[in-house]
Protein backbone atom coordinates (compact mmCIF):
# COMPACT_ATOMS: atom_id res chain seq x y z
CA UNK A 1 0.00 0.00 0.00
CA UNK A 2 2.76 2.69 0.73
CA UNK A 3 4.84 1.19 -2.02
CA UNK A 4 1.77 1.91 -4.37
CA UNK A 5 1.24 5.74 -2.58
CA UNK A 6 4.66 6.33 -3.13
CA UNK A 7 4.79 5.54 -6.54
CA UNK A 8 1.99 7.07 -7.57
CA UNK A 9 2.83 10.22 -5.75
CA UNK A 10 6.37 10.29 -8.28
CA UNK A 11 4.42 9.42 -11.10
CA UNK A 12 2.46 12.81 -10.51
CA UNK A 13 5.67 14.59 -9.74
CA UNK A 14 6.87 13.97 -13.02
CA UNK A 15 5.34 15.93 -15.11
CA UNK A 16 5.11 18.67 -12.79
CA UNK A 17 9.06 18.42 -12.74
CA UNK A 18 9.37 17.87 -16.50
CA UNK A 19 7.19 21.11 -16.94
CA UNK A 20 9.37 23.29 -14.44
CA UNK A 21 12.51 22.05 -16.39
CA UNK A 22 11.16 22.87 -19.54
CA UNK A 23 10.21 26.28 -18.34
CA UNK A 24 13.80 26.79 -17.03
CA UNK A 25 15.25 25.36 -20.39
CA UNK A 26 13.09 27.34 -22.44
CA UNK A 27 13.74 30.86 -20.15
CA UNK A 28 17.61 29.69 -20.44
CA UNK A 29 17.32 29.10 -24.43
CA UNK A 30 15.28 32.45 -24.54
CA UNK A 31 18.45 34.59 -23.12
CA UNK A 32 20.91 32.01 -25.33
CA UNK A 33 19.48 33.48 -28.37
CA UNK A 34 21.21 36.10 -30.86
CA UNK A 35 19.39 39.86 -30.70
CA UNK A 36 17.84 39.00 -34.63
CA UNK A 37 16.00 36.19 -32.93
CA UNK A 38 14.65 37.88 -30.28
CA UNK A 39 13.66 40.78 -32.21
CA UNK A 40 12.09 37.81 -34.68
CA UNK A 41 10.19 36.40 -31.32
CA UNK A 42 9.10 40.27 -30.46
CA UNK A 43 7.42 41.21 -33.81
CA UNK A 44 5.72 37.46 -34.23
CA UNK A 45 3.38 38.92 -31.10
CA UNK A 46 3.89 35.86 -29.31
CA UNK A 47 3.33 34.79 -25.75
CA UNK A 48 7.08 34.82 -25.76
CA UNK A 49 7.38 38.45 -27.11
CA UNK A 50 7.26 40.36 -23.82
CA UNK A 51 9.98 38.67 -22.59
CA UNK A 52 12.17 38.33 -25.83
CA UNK A 53 11.88 42.59 -25.82
CA UNK A 54 13.15 42.16 -22.52
CA UNK A 55 15.73 40.34 -22.88
CA UNK A 56 17.09 42.31 -26.16
CA UNK A 57 16.30 45.71 -23.50
CA UNK A 58 18.25 44.80 -20.80
CA UNK A 59 21.36 43.59 -23.42
CA UNK A 60 21.47 47.08 -25.07
CA UNK A 61 19.95 49.92 -23.31
CA UNK A 62 23.04 50.83 -21.33
CA UNK A 63 25.30 51.11 -24.44
CA UNK A 64 22.44 52.84 -26.28
CA UNK A 65 21.98 54.99 -23.57
CA UNK A 66 25.61 55.54 -22.77
CA UNK A 67 26.02 56.42 -26.60
CA UNK A 68 23.07 58.97 -26.60
CA UNK A 69 23.99 60.67 -23.23
CA UNK A 70 27.92 61.13 -24.64
CA UNK A 71 27.11 61.98 -27.97
CA UNK A 72 24.89 65.39 -26.57
CA UNK A 73 26.03 65.73 -22.92
CA UNK A 74 22.91 66.09 -21.30
CA UNK A 75 21.05 63.87 -19.16
CA UNK A 76 17.59 65.03 -19.54
CA UNK A 77 17.56 65.20 -23.79
CA UNK A 78 19.50 61.96 -23.31
CA UNK A 79 16.21 60.30 -21.75
CA UNK A 80 13.98 61.74 -23.89
CA UNK A 81 15.93 60.79 -27.05
CA UNK A 82 16.47 57.14 -25.65
CA UNK A 83 12.74 57.11 -24.27
CA UNK A 84 12.07 57.78 -28.07
CA UNK A 85 14.68 55.81 -29.76
CA UNK A 86 12.91 52.67 -27.78
CA UNK A 87 9.65 53.52 -29.11
CA UNK A 88 10.73 53.94 -32.54
CA UNK A 89 12.23 49.91 -31.91
CA UNK A 90 8.42 48.72 -31.15
CA UNK A 91 6.81 50.90 -33.48
CA UNK A 92 8.97 49.33 -36.23
CA UNK A 93 9.66 46.33 -35.41
CA UNK A 94 8.10 44.47 -38.24
CA UNK A 95 10.50 46.76 -40.32
CA UNK A 96 13.35 44.61 -38.99
CA UNK A 97 15.38 42.60 -41.11
CA UNK A 98 16.55 39.70 -39.40
CA UNK A 99 19.54 39.01 -41.72
CA UNK A 100 21.05 42.84 -40.20
CA UNK A 101 21.91 42.53 -37.44
CA UNK A 102 20.21 44.45 -34.32
CA UNK A 103 22.82 46.67 -32.96
CA UNK A 104 23.41 47.97 -36.54
CA UNK A 105 19.89 48.92 -37.02
CA UNK A 106 19.20 50.54 -33.54
CA UNK A 107 22.22 52.20 -33.53
CA UNK A 108 20.92 53.56 -37.27
CA UNK A 109 18.12 54.81 -35.42
CA UNK A 110 19.58 56.34 -32.50
CA UNK A 111 22.30 58.41 -35.03
CA UNK A 112 19.28 59.99 -37.09
CA UNK A 113 17.14 61.12 -33.36
CA UNK A 114 20.75 62.51 -32.60
CA UNK A 115 21.04 64.27 -36.20
CA UNK A 116 17.31 65.23 -35.98
CA UNK A 117 18.34 66.65 -32.21
CA UNK A 118 20.88 68.67 -33.57
CA UNK A 119 18.96 70.23 -36.72
CA UNK A 120 16.67 71.32 -33.92
CA UNK A 121 19.33 72.54 -31.65
CA UNK A 122 20.61 74.66 -34.63
CA UNK A 123 23.89 72.56 -34.33
CA UNK A 124 24.82 71.43 -37.89
CA UNK A 125 26.12 67.83 -37.40
CA UNK A 126 29.55 68.23 -37.65
CA UNK A 127 31.07 66.54 -40.50
CA UNK A 128 34.86 65.91 -40.37
CA UNK A 129 37.07 68.89 -41.42
CA UNK A 130 40.09 66.11 -41.19
CA UNK A 131 38.72 64.39 -43.59
CA UNK A 132 40.41 66.05 -46.26
CA UNK A 133 44.00 65.60 -45.13
CA UNK A 134 46.01 62.75 -45.99
CA UNK A 135 45.42 59.35 -44.10
CA UNK A 136 48.59 58.45 -42.27
CA UNK A 137 48.43 54.91 -40.96
CA UNK A 138 50.77 55.32 -37.75
CA UNK A 139 49.50 53.44 -34.96
CA UNK A 140 49.14 55.29 -31.48
CA UNK A 141 51.99 55.30 -30.25
CA UNK A 142 50.63 55.39 -26.26
CA UNK A 143 53.71 57.64 -25.02
CA UNK A 144 51.81 58.41 -21.29
CA UNK A 145 52.00 55.77 -19.10
CA UNK A 146 48.53 54.72 -17.17
CA UNK A 147 49.02 55.50 -13.71
CA UNK A 148 48.38 51.42 -11.50
CA UNK A 149 46.54 53.38 -8.25
CA UNK A 150 43.06 53.31 -8.55
CA UNK A 151 41.94 56.86 -7.87
CA UNK A 152 44.42 57.99 -10.44
CA UNK A 153 42.75 55.82 -12.68
CA UNK A 154 39.05 57.43 -11.96
CA UNK A 155 40.48 60.57 -12.59
CA UNK A 156 41.68 59.25 -15.56
CA UNK A 157 38.71 58.24 -16.56
CA UNK A 158 36.88 61.26 -15.78
CA UNK A 159 39.19 63.09 -17.94
CA UNK A 160 38.91 61.13 -20.68
CA UNK A 161 34.77 61.27 -20.39
CA UNK A 162 35.78 64.97 -20.68
CA UNK A 163 37.70 64.88 -23.46
CA UNK A 164 35.44 62.45 -25.64
CA UNK A 165 32.82 65.02 -25.19
CA UNK A 166 34.76 67.74 -26.51
CA UNK A 167 35.58 65.47 -29.97
CA UNK A 168 34.16 66.60 -33.08
CA UNK A 169 30.67 64.50 -33.44
CA UNK A 170 31.86 62.29 -36.43
CA UNK A 171 34.64 61.47 -34.42
CA UNK A 172 33.12 61.22 -31.10
CA UNK A 173 30.32 58.94 -32.94
CA UNK A 174 32.83 56.56 -34.37
CA UNK A 175 34.90 56.44 -30.86
CA UNK A 176 31.67 55.89 -28.85
CA UNK A 177 30.40 53.27 -31.13
CA UNK A 178 33.56 51.20 -31.39
CA UNK A 179 34.18 51.49 -27.37
CA UNK A 180 31.02 51.91 -25.97
CA UNK A 181 29.13 49.61 -28.13
CA UNK A 182 31.83 47.02 -29.29
CA UNK A 183 30.70 47.56 -32.75
CA UNK A 184 33.55 46.40 -35.45
CA UNK A 185 34.50 49.16 -37.85
CA UNK A 186 31.99 47.51 -40.92
CA UNK A 187 29.12 47.90 -38.54
CA UNK A 188 29.51 51.24 -37.61
CA UNK A 189 30.42 52.19 -41.21
CA UNK A 190 26.74 50.23 -41.85
CA UNK A 191 25.33 52.85 -39.40
CA UNK A 192 27.03 56.02 -40.38
CA UNK A 193 26.81 54.95 -44.27
CA UNK A 194 30.82 56.05 -44.55
CA UNK A 195 33.38 53.97 -46.34
CA UNK A 196 35.76 51.91 -43.67
CA UNK A 197 38.75 53.69 -44.39
CA UNK A 198 37.07 56.75 -43.53
CA UNK A 199 35.52 55.56 -40.33
CA UNK A 200 39.26 54.39 -39.57
CA UNK A 201 40.37 57.39 -40.25
CA UNK A 202 38.33 59.21 -37.76
CA UNK A 203 39.01 56.54 -35.38
CA UNK A 204 42.75 57.35 -35.18
CA UNK A 205 41.80 61.24 -35.47
CA UNK A 206 39.98 60.40 -31.54
CA UNK A 207 42.16 58.95 -30.63
CA UNK A 208 45.07 61.31 -31.44
CA UNK A 209 42.93 64.19 -30.09
CA UNK A 210 42.10 62.28 -26.94
CA UNK A 211 45.22 61.57 -25.75
CA UNK A 212 47.00 65.08 -26.67
CA UNK A 213 44.04 66.29 -24.20
CA UNK A 214 44.73 64.10 -21.75
CA UNK A 215 48.01 65.07 -21.77
CA UNK A 216 47.60 68.20 -21.16
CA UNK A 217 44.76 67.24 -18.60
CA UNK A 218 46.67 65.02 -16.56
CA UNK B 1 42.35 46.06 -39.62
CA UNK B 2 42.09 48.22 -37.16
CA UNK B 3 42.48 47.30 -33.46
CA UNK B 4 41.17 49.47 -30.36
CA UNK B 5 43.69 51.58 -28.40
CA UNK B 6 44.27 49.17 -25.15
CA UNK B 7 44.92 52.78 -22.76
CA UNK B 8 42.29 53.75 -24.21
CA UNK B 9 39.84 51.10 -23.70
CA UNK B 10 41.00 50.56 -20.39
CA UNK B 11 40.53 53.64 -19.57
CA UNK B 12 37.03 54.09 -21.36
CA UNK B 13 35.32 50.90 -19.27
CA UNK B 14 36.48 52.90 -16.07
CA UNK B 15 34.33 55.88 -16.34
CA UNK B 16 30.68 56.00 -15.29
CA UNK B 17 28.50 53.23 -16.51
CA UNK B 18 25.58 55.28 -16.60
CA UNK B 19 22.23 53.47 -16.82
CA UNK B 20 18.33 55.33 -17.87
CA UNK B 21 16.33 55.90 -15.06
CA UNK B 22 13.46 53.11 -13.81
CA UNK B 23 11.10 55.24 -14.64
CA UNK B 24 12.45 55.65 -18.60
CA UNK B 25 12.74 51.46 -18.47
CA UNK B 26 8.98 51.37 -17.40
CA UNK B 27 7.48 53.45 -20.09
CA UNK B 28 9.52 50.97 -22.14
CA UNK B 29 8.51 48.00 -21.04
CA UNK B 30 4.89 49.51 -21.20
CA UNK B 31 4.80 50.55 -24.61
CA UNK B 32 6.18 47.34 -25.37
CA UNK B 33 3.54 45.26 -24.26
CA UNK B 34 0.98 47.78 -25.17
CA UNK B 35 2.10 46.95 -28.59
CA UNK B 36 0.64 43.55 -28.46
CA UNK B 37 -3.11 44.77 -27.54
CA UNK B 38 -3.48 45.70 -31.45
CA UNK B 39 -1.55 43.22 -33.25
CA UNK B 40 -4.05 40.68 -31.21
CA UNK B 41 -6.81 41.99 -33.76
CA UNK B 42 -4.08 41.88 -36.02
CA UNK B 43 -4.41 38.33 -36.38
CA UNK B 44 -8.23 38.35 -36.79
CA UNK B 45 -7.31 41.17 -39.56
CA UNK B 46 -8.00 38.69 -42.68
CA UNK B 47 -11.57 37.90 -41.61
CA UNK B 48 -12.50 41.32 -40.01
CA UNK B 49 -11.86 42.53 -43.77
CA UNK B 50 -13.65 39.65 -44.73
CA UNK B 51 -16.52 40.06 -42.47
CA UNK B 52 -17.16 43.72 -43.54
CA UNK B 53 -16.33 43.40 -47.00
CA UNK B 54 -20.19 40.87 -46.52
CA UNK B 55 -21.78 43.48 -44.62
CA UNK B 56 -20.72 46.43 -46.88
CA UNK B 57 -22.00 44.86 -50.39
CA UNK B 58 -25.33 44.07 -49.45
CA UNK B 59 -25.08 47.65 -47.81
CA UNK B 60 -23.94 48.80 -51.24
CA UNK B 61 -26.47 46.89 -53.38
CA UNK B 62 -29.39 48.50 -51.10
CA UNK B 63 -28.60 51.61 -51.35
CA UNK B 64 -27.89 51.43 -55.11
CA UNK B 65 -31.26 50.03 -55.36
CA UNK B 66 -32.79 52.73 -53.25
CA UNK B 67 -32.99 55.19 -55.27
CA UNK B 68 -35.37 53.47 -57.95
CA UNK B 69 -37.61 51.99 -54.86
CA UNK B 70 -37.75 56.16 -54.40
CA UNK B 71 -38.83 57.08 -57.32
CA UNK B 72 -41.29 54.14 -57.65
CA UNK B 73 -43.05 55.69 -54.41
CA UNK B 74 -42.72 58.75 -55.21
CA UNK B 75 -44.48 57.94 -58.49
CA UNK B 76 -47.22 56.24 -56.57
CA UNK B 77 -47.80 58.78 -54.16
CA UNK B 78 -47.96 61.74 -56.62
CA UNK B 79 -51.22 63.28 -56.54
CA UNK B 80 -53.51 62.97 -59.33
CA UNK B 81 -53.18 66.22 -61.81
CA UNK B 82 -55.83 69.04 -60.63
CA UNK B 83 -58.20 69.73 -62.96
CA UNK B 84 -58.13 73.52 -64.80
CA UNK B 85 -62.43 73.87 -63.46
CA UNK B 86 -62.07 74.87 -59.74
CA UNK B 87 -64.34 73.32 -57.67
CA UNK B 88 -67.47 74.21 -56.50
CA UNK B 89 -66.86 75.83 -52.96
CA UNK B 90 -70.32 74.44 -51.98
CA UNK B 91 -69.32 70.94 -53.15
CA UNK B 92 -66.05 70.90 -51.15
CA UNK B 93 -65.93 69.87 -47.71
CA UNK B 94 -65.99 73.04 -45.99
CA UNK B 95 -63.53 72.22 -43.13
CA UNK B 96 -60.55 70.58 -45.79
CA UNK B 97 -57.30 72.44 -45.46
CA UNK B 98 -55.16 73.22 -48.26
CA UNK B 99 -53.41 70.22 -48.70
CA UNK B 100 -52.61 68.54 -52.13
CA UNK B 101 -50.65 65.22 -51.08
CA UNK B 102 -52.11 62.37 -51.04
CA UNK B 103 -50.99 61.43 -48.13
CA UNK B 104 -52.71 63.87 -46.50
CA UNK B 105 -55.78 63.32 -48.61
CA UNK B 106 -56.08 59.79 -47.83
CA UNK B 107 -55.37 60.31 -43.82
CA UNK B 108 -58.12 63.09 -44.08
CA UNK B 109 -60.46 60.65 -45.36
CA UNK B 110 -60.06 57.91 -43.13
CA UNK B 111 -60.46 60.56 -40.34
CA UNK B 112 -63.48 61.73 -41.92
CA UNK B 113 -64.70 58.26 -41.96
CA UNK B 114 -63.57 57.79 -38.58
CA UNK B 115 -65.52 60.62 -37.65
CA UNK B 116 -68.76 59.69 -38.95
CA UNK B 117 -68.28 56.43 -36.88
CA UNK B 118 -67.60 57.65 -33.23
CA UNK B 119 -68.91 60.83 -33.86
CA UNK B 120 -70.68 62.15 -30.48
CA UNK B 121 -73.15 65.34 -29.76
CA UNK B 122 -70.02 67.50 -28.88
CA UNK B 123 -68.60 66.46 -31.71
CA UNK B 124 -70.87 67.67 -34.38
CA UNK B 125 -71.81 70.66 -32.19
CA UNK B 126 -68.49 71.83 -32.56
CA UNK B 127 -68.90 71.19 -36.42
CA UNK B 128 -71.61 72.51 -36.86
CA UNK B 129 -71.26 75.98 -37.81
CA UNK B 130 -68.80 74.78 -40.60
CA UNK B 131 -69.81 71.81 -41.49
CA UNK B 132 -73.20 73.09 -43.30
CA UNK B 133 -72.71 70.88 -45.86
CA UNK B 134 -70.40 68.08 -45.11
CA UNK B 135 -72.22 67.55 -41.99
CA UNK B 136 -75.86 67.20 -43.38
CA UNK B 137 -75.58 63.49 -43.38
CA UNK B 138 -74.74 63.32 -39.89
CA UNK B 139 -76.67 61.15 -37.35
CA UNK B 140 -78.60 63.42 -34.64
CA UNK B 141 -76.98 63.57 -31.74
CA UNK B 142 -78.20 62.07 -28.42
CA UNK B 143 -79.31 65.36 -26.71
CA UNK B 144 -81.85 65.89 -29.76
CA UNK B 145 -83.02 62.30 -29.31
CA UNK B 146 -84.13 63.15 -26.29
CA UNK B 147 -85.58 65.81 -27.56
CA UNK B 148 -89.58 65.82 -28.25
CA UNK B 149 -90.57 64.40 -31.31
CA UNK B 150 -92.12 67.69 -32.22
CA UNK B 151 -88.76 69.60 -32.37
CA UNK B 152 -87.32 66.48 -34.26
CA UNK B 153 -89.44 67.03 -37.42
CA UNK B 154 -89.01 70.70 -37.16
CA UNK B 155 -85.35 70.09 -37.94
CA UNK B 156 -85.36 67.52 -40.40
CA UNK B 157 -87.61 69.77 -41.91
CA UNK B 158 -85.30 72.61 -41.54
CA UNK B 159 -82.63 70.33 -42.60
CA UNK B 160 -84.22 69.28 -45.70
CA UNK B 161 -85.16 72.44 -47.14
CA UNK B 162 -81.53 73.17 -46.40
CA UNK B 163 -80.40 70.76 -48.42
CA UNK B 164 -82.47 71.26 -51.54
CA UNK B 165 -81.39 74.73 -51.54
CA UNK B 166 -77.74 73.80 -51.35
CA UNK B 167 -78.02 70.91 -54.43
CA UNK B 168 -80.12 74.24 -56.45
CA UNK B 169 -76.90 76.30 -55.43
CA UNK B 170 -74.37 73.65 -55.97
CA UNK B 171 -76.12 72.62 -59.66
CA UNK B 172 -75.61 76.28 -60.43
CA UNK B 173 -72.23 76.59 -59.74
CA UNK B 174 -70.99 73.46 -61.49
CA UNK B 175 -72.77 74.70 -64.30
CA UNK B 176 -71.35 78.25 -64.27
CA UNK B 177 -67.86 77.82 -63.22
CA UNK B 178 -66.52 76.13 -66.89
CA UNK B 179 -68.45 79.01 -68.17
CA UNK B 180 -66.42 81.58 -66.33
CA UNK B 181 -63.13 79.74 -66.48
CA UNK B 182 -62.82 77.35 -70.26
CA UNK B 183 -62.66 79.95 -72.37
CA UNK B 184 -59.91 81.98 -70.77
CA UNK B 185 -57.88 78.98 -71.21
CA UNK B 186 -59.08 78.63 -74.72
CA UNK B 187 -58.59 81.85 -75.22
CA UNK B 188 -55.24 81.88 -74.23
CA UNK B 189 -54.31 78.62 -76.03
CA UNK B 190 -55.53 80.21 -79.23
CA UNK B 191 -53.55 83.87 -78.70
CA UNK B 192 -50.05 81.06 -78.07
CA UNK B 193 -50.91 79.26 -81.43
CA UNK B 194 -51.73 82.43 -83.42
CA UNK B 195 -48.47 84.11 -82.12
CA UNK B 196 -46.26 80.74 -83.24
CA UNK B 197 -47.81 81.44 -86.24
CA UNK B 198 -46.48 84.96 -86.30
CA UNK B 199 -43.38 83.66 -84.87
CA UNK B 200 -42.98 81.45 -88.07
CA UNK B 201 -43.65 84.25 -90.28
CA UNK B 202 -41.32 87.09 -88.71
CA UNK B 203 -38.89 84.46 -88.23
CA UNK B 204 -35.86 85.20 -91.01
CA UNK B 205 -34.36 81.85 -93.00
CA UNK B 206 -30.94 82.57 -92.45
CA UNK B 207 -29.72 83.55 -88.97
CA UNK B 208 -26.50 83.43 -86.57
CA UNK B 209 -26.75 80.83 -83.79
CA UNK B 210 -27.24 83.64 -80.98
CA UNK B 211 -30.46 84.42 -83.37
CA UNK B 212 -31.28 81.18 -83.67
CA UNK B 213 -30.99 80.37 -79.97
CA UNK B 214 -32.97 84.00 -78.96
CA UNK B 215 -36.21 82.68 -81.47
CA UNK B 216 -36.07 79.36 -80.16
CA UNK B 217 -35.85 80.49 -76.77
CA UNK B 218 -38.97 83.44 -77.47
CA UNK B 219 -40.85 80.02 -79.03
CA UNK B 220 -40.54 78.12 -75.87
CA UNK B 221 -41.68 80.95 -73.53
CA UNK B 222 -44.66 81.28 -75.51
CA UNK B 223 -45.46 77.82 -75.13
CA UNK B 224 -44.91 77.68 -71.53
CA UNK B 225 -46.83 80.99 -71.15
CA UNK B 226 -44.11 82.96 -69.35
CA UNK B 227 -45.18 86.29 -70.84
CA UNK B 228 -43.05 88.84 -69.44
CA UNK B 229 -39.85 87.16 -70.06
CA UNK B 230 -41.45 86.79 -73.37
CA UNK B 231 -41.38 90.33 -74.12
CA UNK B 232 -38.30 90.43 -72.73
CA UNK B 233 -36.52 88.41 -75.51
CA UNK B 234 -38.92 89.91 -78.12
CA UNK B 235 -36.99 93.02 -76.86
CA UNK B 236 -33.85 91.79 -77.50
CA UNK B 237 -34.78 90.16 -81.03
CA UNK B 238 -35.99 93.89 -82.08
CA UNK B 239 -32.31 95.23 -81.52
CA UNK B 240 -30.95 92.54 -83.49
CA UNK B 241 -33.38 92.74 -86.13
CA UNK B 242 -34.40 96.78 -86.52
CA UNK B 243 -35.72 95.83 -90.09
CA UNK B 244 -38.82 93.31 -88.88
CA UNK B 245 -41.82 94.12 -87.60
CA UNK B 246 -42.69 92.91 -84.15
CA UNK B 247 -45.45 95.16 -83.64
CA UNK B 248 -48.25 92.72 -83.72
CA UNK B 249 -46.41 90.18 -81.77
CA UNK B 250 -45.19 92.83 -78.84
CA UNK B 251 -48.96 93.96 -79.17
CA UNK B 252 -50.63 90.42 -78.59
CA UNK B 253 -47.85 90.04 -76.10
CA UNK B 254 -48.79 92.70 -74.07
CA UNK B 255 -52.67 92.25 -74.15
CA UNK B 256 -52.01 88.24 -72.53
CA UNK B 257 -49.32 89.35 -69.97
CA UNK B 258 -51.67 92.32 -68.53
CA UNK B 259 -54.49 89.84 -68.54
Amino acid sequence: MGKAMNHFVFDLNIPLYNGFMLRRVKRASMTQKSDAQLMSIYAQNNIHSQRAFNILYERHKGPLYRFVLKSINNETQTDELFQDLWFRIIQHKDRFNPKQTFTTWAYTIARRLLIDYYRKQGRRYQQSYDDALPEHNDEPSGEYTLPEQVLQQKRHAKALQKAVTELPADQREVFLLFHESDLTIQQIADITDQPKERIKSRYRYAVKKLKNTLQVLL
Amino acid sequence: MINKDPNIDKLYQDTDKAQPPKAIDDAIMARAQQAHQPTRLGRLRPWLAAASVLLAVPILWLMLEQPELQQARQESLQPEPVPSVPMSTDSAKPNAKAKTSADTIDLQDSETDQDTITVTGSRLRHQEPESDAAGLEAPAPAEKKRATAKEVQQDNQAFSELKTEQEAMAEDNMASAPASYVPLNTQMQQTAEAMTDLIARLKPEVLAETEQAMWQGLQQQINQQQWQQSLKTLQQLKQSHPDINFEPLNALLKNISTD
